[in-house]
């Protein structure tokens, strides 16, 4: 076999395995992109706790968030840093019931909504500082 | 998701990806294979790029590579209009113009031929046809010229610089002259047989190329092949045996 012809050969499959790759990641791309869920468990954290108040109940360690999005957006998800924000702004002392709402989890991409927040309430007592 | 469910939707996975690297593979055989390489793997990069910056949420990133993919097709269209423009005409022509392209093919080699045999100039010509013969040619000069009975005939005068050695016939077209083929190690072949017919034995022998030999003793007309020679009487009857011999598809 000459050199022309086995670099002429060499170049064909180059091309076929290049096409083929470009393909798999064309259908890749697509895929990915396709609406999955996931579960992760979100440590919580108080915002906005009006001054001279303070928490006399603890924050339970964590709640579970259900994301929904594109699948690729979901692979990394447990890996991120995420926090759940309980709003205490407006709360005054005694135990009250305070709601845990969608909007309360910052996601990293746009493309990513909450679906769920558990548990949807958190029980907490709440105390005058002195 | 039920088992039966699932299977069509790995079946429709299966089918989409087979249609998408079927498309890729048709559209890349459009170009030629350096300017492919660099196009294909270009398209690879901004895929992987686009990939990566969605999997990190990289939002100025993506849409960097957004925009580069999104106007690739444009830039690709403009680059490539002529090819694009050939390959729409050799979609929509009819058959009847292709067997009229192919007859002229054959008319053009069968008249050089002629005229070749009666000068008693010795030719060598090889027409490919399923198999690729590249592999097979020692040196030769890239011509990529239509084929037609002048420039057959020049090339194989005996001042031509590249007389000696075969021209190749491709797709229809005259891409090479002055090659060298490899010599028949068959015992059994005549001894009176000079090297034009050993070299187009030799090479049929290995493939399924038509070769056709105009001895320059005799003015002989041969075609051989599979490593087996017929001698031709008469232009006409090569005309006839080449429109036997060798598919519209592999002059295209």
């Amino acid at each position: 076999m000459s050199k022309e012809g086995s670099q002429e050969t060499a170049a064909a499959s180059m091309v076929r395995a290049l096409s083929l790759l470009l393909a798999m990641l064309l259908w890749a791309s697509v895929v990915v992109e396709r609406p999955g869920q996931a579960s992760v468990q979100v440590p919580v954290r108080a915002a906005h706790l009006p001054t001279g108040l303070k928490l006399a109940s603890p924050l339970p360690e964590k709640v579970t968030v259900t994301v929904r999005g594109p699948r690729i957006l979901l692979w990394l998800l447990p890996y991120r840093d995420l926090s759940c924000r309980l709003d205490l702004s407006g709360a005054s002392a005694g135990p009250a019931s305070y709601p845990l709402q969608e909007d309360a989890v910052l996601l990293p991409d746009r493309d990513l909504k909450v679906e769920r927040v558990v548990p949807g309430f958190l029980a907490l007592s709440l105390a005058e500082n002195r | 998701m039920n088992v039966p469910l699932q299977n069509i939707s790995v079946l429709r996975d299966l089918l989409d990806l087979s249609l998408v690297a079927v498309i890729v593979t048709r559209l890349s055989r459009l170009l030629k294979e350096g300017m492919a390489l660099r196009i294909l793997a270009a398209l690879c990069a901004l895929l992987a790029g686009h990939l990566l910056a969605r999997l990190l949420s990289l939002q100025a990133v993506r849409l960097l590579f957004d925009t580069f993919l999104a106007s690739s097709v444009v830039v690709l269209a403009v680059i490539f209009q002529t090819d694009i423009r050939r390959a729409f005409a050799a979609l929509t022509r009819t058959r009847a113009e292709k067997d009229v392209e192919m007859s002229d093919v054959i008319d053009e080699l069968v008249f050089a031929v002629a005229g070749l045999a009666q000068k008693r100039i010795g030719a060598l010509i090889v027409i490919e046809r399923g198999i690729p013969v590249d592999s097979y040619l020692a040196v030769g000069t890239d011509i990529d010229a239509k084929v037609t009975s002048e420039l057959i005939s020049s090339i194989f005068l005996p001042y031509s610089p590249i007389h000696d050695g075969a021209v190749i016939i491709q797709h229809g077209k005259l891409t090479k002259a002055g090659c060298f083929l490899p010599l028949t190690q068959n015992l059994e072949v005549s001894k009176s047989l000079g090297t034009r017919h050993r070299a187009a034995i030799g090479l049929t022998e290995l493939l399924d190329s038509v070769v056709i030999v105009v001895s320059e003793e005799t003015g002989a007309i041969s075609v051989v092949v599979g490593g087996k020679k017929t001698d031709v009487l008469e232009p006409p009857a090569l005309g006839k045996m080449l429109r036997r011999l060798v598919e519209p598809r592999w002059l295209k």
